[in-house]
């Protein structure tokens, strides 16, 4: 992370997306897919992400942050549109481990905030503060989602209770 | 089986497509842009300032010159609350040598956090989190008020963050969730009534923050979803509503702003592309100039020094949170604390000579703030001296709150545990009682007419002289022969509920009766209005807040029921309705923003029987049976929580989960025999008569529990079998006990 603070002078903004891409867009699909528990939100966010970053060119001076804070939105907005479209959501199968397959199914069952706490901490790897920034809450409100986050999560998946 | 680490190391392995040329797509178009509206000159220049870089602020908006703020001649460096993790997350306070006072209790699941002193430290707001749905573990927060020593419980909002005080402590605005990720700015009174919506804008409005001069609430703005991340921006409005103007408008995220001590200033974050500092502008959003030069990108928890000539924050170094000072122009800033722990969370005392703050007691191996155990800590701003004042407190983030006016135990109430009490005396007050009220200075008396209507008086009766200063003819009493009840002192009002005679109605195997709510206005003594509100006899009623609930005997209708009714306090409309099972029922409380009530089982009223709490947002009624075989007395609510008295002593309820909490206090049964079938709660504790088992149940005892520490005192012995107890009102120096001879005895507490 933070590449782009050493980027070199003159590099082109889209080339400069592209690496972003490359090294931080898988990370960033499967931490919105572990969000949404849909791998097509996942994709949609991501991409169009990316492309709103590339329009915006060089209006965006740190696209890393750019686009890790507007990924969340876009999913959290596409998931609730398309929760109106059809409220009755469909399993879509995408191929992944059993283990992390149950992890998205556990997590798609607690409250969104939890979930939301539990997926920008722990998958994409923002630290509290800024989880509580993207929330519009606390950082003491985002360690408490945090610990039910994932004590609920223990007890739907079956194990051991960290308390 | 795969641990919950594993798991998303598992996650980790998923393959993710490759979006790329997908997203090469989707590039053509325009740029989103949020809608932009009217915008402020100064508005402008911020725009200007971002773009053409900072050191143009100094040349072009020069900030006013410093001149310290003289603090208030009366403020001191009182407690610091904080969310202490001992026991379970709950408010604390702790003073400058060391002293912690714990002033939460939440039950069950909940936690209390991010606690706010009101400008006169005489209450304190904080939020409580909980489960609220135990299927998917859907939690939420809750905004409550509390008297400084967190007595007189009040919620103030549901779905609520970020409270902050007007200065005259009568009301605070806050951030309330409409929608999953929509949050609008509200504003409540302190005793939690007249909420209203100040700001609900399209956009996500937060963390708003009352003007030192009370004049204008600031806030944030910024978009949710919408396919647009869009920018945040500082707006002000009045707290009335009126006068929203947009303060800032870089193309950035401009946020948390915070008011100079004058309120003639804000400071505020921006994160104006890759870097993210502090600035500061005049209220009206001109001069706007950056205060930081931060190390990193991360600088958080701004605080003014009450002169208003310097800010305290937060930063990341790199590895962990420091503190630092800056000067309010920006041109000095030092590091306060700097070491490998995490240092978070500043906040200048009341009279400027101390920071405190909150620190790790080891060095964590993570970006991750808040992790391990953190402690409250005192800095001079010289760095010449720090002070730890918690040992292993486990502080949880969210901010400090440091008290401008003494010690809590030196402001508040007095002593919770009386050293003794003496009968003052015992008169008479009519020959059919029902029922006794504490309230605006005065003791309130129900006295039936006994002429086989639901007709009586009130009586007003001074404390100290023991005068009838009013007898108020009313149609409506309580109809209770024992337990009292049914009568409240709330907003300069008696409220009374009971019955009104209905001759048309002999078809009621109620009596002929409508349930119905008498108010006196406690000024002139005056019955202002009869509420008739339908069913069949009023049992008991309690308020919510500023929503008047009453449990009343249902009619013919529903099978004579109980219902849970809520009243239009003016109008006497039935607002809603919840249907109870139960025939019989004699108490109702609010406690947590529920309503409690005890549930008979089929055989007899205090057998079998079942605690009900009522969430009157739902309706959902939640019943759990009694632990025990016999209910005693109650519920009652003590400060923010809900007791009852059961077989063997006092049990506590907790009215969001419905469990009965362990550990509940049980009576020594060879020195406590409940007497009269009711219990009540005042500040000190809960109060009930007792028949003390040594003297072969003949002589009855005035008895006080403490809830806090689970004791019970044996206080005054009440006398022989002459008179028999009916109901009881507490005031915080005496306890007022009716009895069924038409007696009243006065029990001063020393």
């Amino acid at each position: 992370m933070g590449w782009v603070e050493h980027a070199p002078a003159g590099v082109e903004r889209g080339e400069a997306l592209e690496r972003l891409y490359r090294e931080q867009g898988a990370r960033m699909w499967r931490a919105v897919l572990a969000y949404a528990g849909d791998p097509e939100v996942a994709r949609d966010a991501v991409a169009e992400t990316f492309a709103q970053a590339l329009r915006r060119g060089e209006g965006i001076r740190d696209p890393e942050r750019w686009v890790w804070r507007a990924v969340f939105r876009i999913a959290a907005g596409e998931l609730a549109e398309r929760r109106r479209r059809a409220p009755e959501s469909t399993v879509i199968a995408y191929e992944m481990e059993e283990p992390a397959r149950e992890l998205v199914a556990a997590l798609a069952r607690l409250s969104p905030k939890q979930r939301a706490a539990v997926v920008l901490h722990h998958a994409a790897g923002y630290p509290l503060k800024e989880v509580a920034r993207m929330l519009g809450s606390t950082p003491g409100a985002v360690k408490v989602h945090l610990l039910r986050g994932r004590r609920r999560l223990r007890e739907l998946l079956g194990e051991g209770d960290d308390g | 089986m795969a641990d919950l680490e594993e798991r998303f190391r598992s996650l980790a392995r998923t393959t993710a497509p490759d979006l790329w040329e997908e997203i090469g797509r989707r590039r053509p178009g325009p740029a989103p842009r949020p809608p932009v509206g009217p915008r402020i000159g100064a508005a402008v220049v911020a725009l200007v300032l971002a773009v053409t870089g900072i050191g143009f602020a100094g040349w072009t908006l020069l900030p006013r010159e410093e001149k310290p703020t003289e603090p208030a001649a009366t403020v001191s460096n009182g407690a610091i609350a904080f969310a202490s993790g001992v026991g379970g997350y709950h408010i604390a306070a702790v003073t400058l040598d060391g002293a912690v006072m714990d002033i939460t209790t939440p039950a069950g699941d909940a936690y209390d956090l991010g606690p706010v002193w009101s400008p006169d430290g005489a209450w304190i707001a904080f939020l409580r989190y909980r489960i609220t749905d135990r299927d998917d573990g859907t939690g939420d927060y809750d905004l409550f008020v509390a008297n400084a020593d967190g007595s007189g419980l009040v919620v103030l909002g549901r779905s609520a963050l970020a409270p902050t005080w007007s200065p005259d402590g009568t009301s605070v605005a806050f951030q309330g969730f409409r929608r999953e990720t929509d949050h609008d700015i509200l504003v409540a009174e302190r005793d939690g009534s007249g909420e209203r919506v100040l700001v609900a804008s399209p956009l996500s409005d937060t963390t708003p923050r009352w003007s030192p001069t009370g004049e204008l609430i600031a806030f944030t703005s910024h978009p949710v979803l919408d396919r647009d991340p869009g920018d945040a921006d500082i707006f002000v409005v009045r707290p009335d509503g009126t006068g929203l103007t947009r303060l800032t408008g870089s193309p950035g995220w401009d946020f948390e702003p915070v008011w100079s001590p004058d309120g003639s200033r804000i400071a505020y974050l921006s994160e104006q592309w890759d870097e993210r500092e502090a600035y500061v502008m005049n209220a009206d959003g001109s001069g706007v100039r950056r205060l930081t030069d931060a190390p990193s990108n991360d600088i958080a928890e701004l605080s003014w020094s009450p002169d208003g000539t310097r800010i305290a924050f937060q930063v990341f170094s790199g590895t962990s949170w420091d503190i630092y000072l800056v000067s309010a122009d920006g041109t000095e800033q030092v590091p306060l604390v700097t070491s490998p722990l995490d240092e978070v969370d500043p906040t200048w005392s009341p009279d400027g000579t101390l920071v405190a703050y909150s620190a790790a007691g080891s060095v964590q191996s993570c970006r991750c703030d808040n992790a391990g155990t953190f402690d409250v800590y005192v800095v001079t701003p010289d760095t010449s001296s720090t002070t730890r004042l918690t040992v292993d407190a486990g502080v949880l983030g969210g901010g400090l709150s440091w008290r401008s006016t003494p010690f809590i135990a030196e402001a508040t109430s007095p002593p919770r545990t009386p050293s003794g009490a003496e009968i003052v005396g015992t008169f008479e007050v009519g020959d059919d009682v029902r029922s006794v009220a504490y309230g605006d200075g005065s003791v309130w008396v129900a006295v039936s007419n006994n002429d086989g209507t639901f007709g009586g008086r009130i009586l007003r009766i001074d404390p100290a002289t023991h005068e009838i200063q009013a007898e108020i003819p009313v149609e409506v009493i309580p109809t209770w022969d024992i337990g009292g009840g049914a009568m409240v002192v709330h907003g300069g009002s008696l409220w009374v509920t009971g019955a009104v005679d209905r001759p048309g109605n002999f078809e009621d195997p109620g009596g002929g009766a409508d349930a119905a709510v008498v108010r006196i206005d406690t000024a002139s003594n005056a019955v202002v209005q009869t509420l008739e509100i339908g069913g069949n006899v009023g049992a008991d009623l309690t308020f919510l807040g500023d929503e008047l609930w009453v449990l009343l005997f249902g009619d013919e209708t529903i099978d004579h029921r109980m219902e849970i009714v809520r009243v239009d306090p003016y109008s006497g409309e039935a607002l809603a309705r919840v249907p109870l099972s139960a025939k019989w029922g004699h108490t109702i409380v609010a406690s947590e923003g529920r309503l409690v009530l005890y549930e008979p089982g089929e055989g007899a009223v205090n057998v079998d029987g079942s605690l009900v709490t009522v969430d009157p947002s739902t309706r959902e009624v939640l019943r759990v049976a009694t632990p025990s075989k016999y209910f005693e007395g109650g519920p009652v609510a003590w400060r923010d929580q809900v007791w009852f008295a059961a077989e063997r002593g006092f049990a506590r309820f907790d009215p969001v989960t419905g469990e009965v909490i362990e550990g509940s206090a049980e009576l020594d049964p060879s020195r406590f025999a409940f007497c009269c079938g009711f219990i009540e709660a005042g500040e000190r504790g809960i109060w009930f008569v007792g028949f003390d088992p040594r003297t072969e149940g003949s002589e009855r005892r005035l008895d006080l529990f403490d809830p806090a520490t689970g004791t019970v005192i044996e206080l005054v012995a009440l006398g022989g079998k002459g008179t028999t107890p009916v109901a009881m009102a507490v005031a915080p120096d005496a306890v007022w006990i009716l009895n069924s001879e038409g007696t009243l005895t006065h029990v001063a507490l020393t």
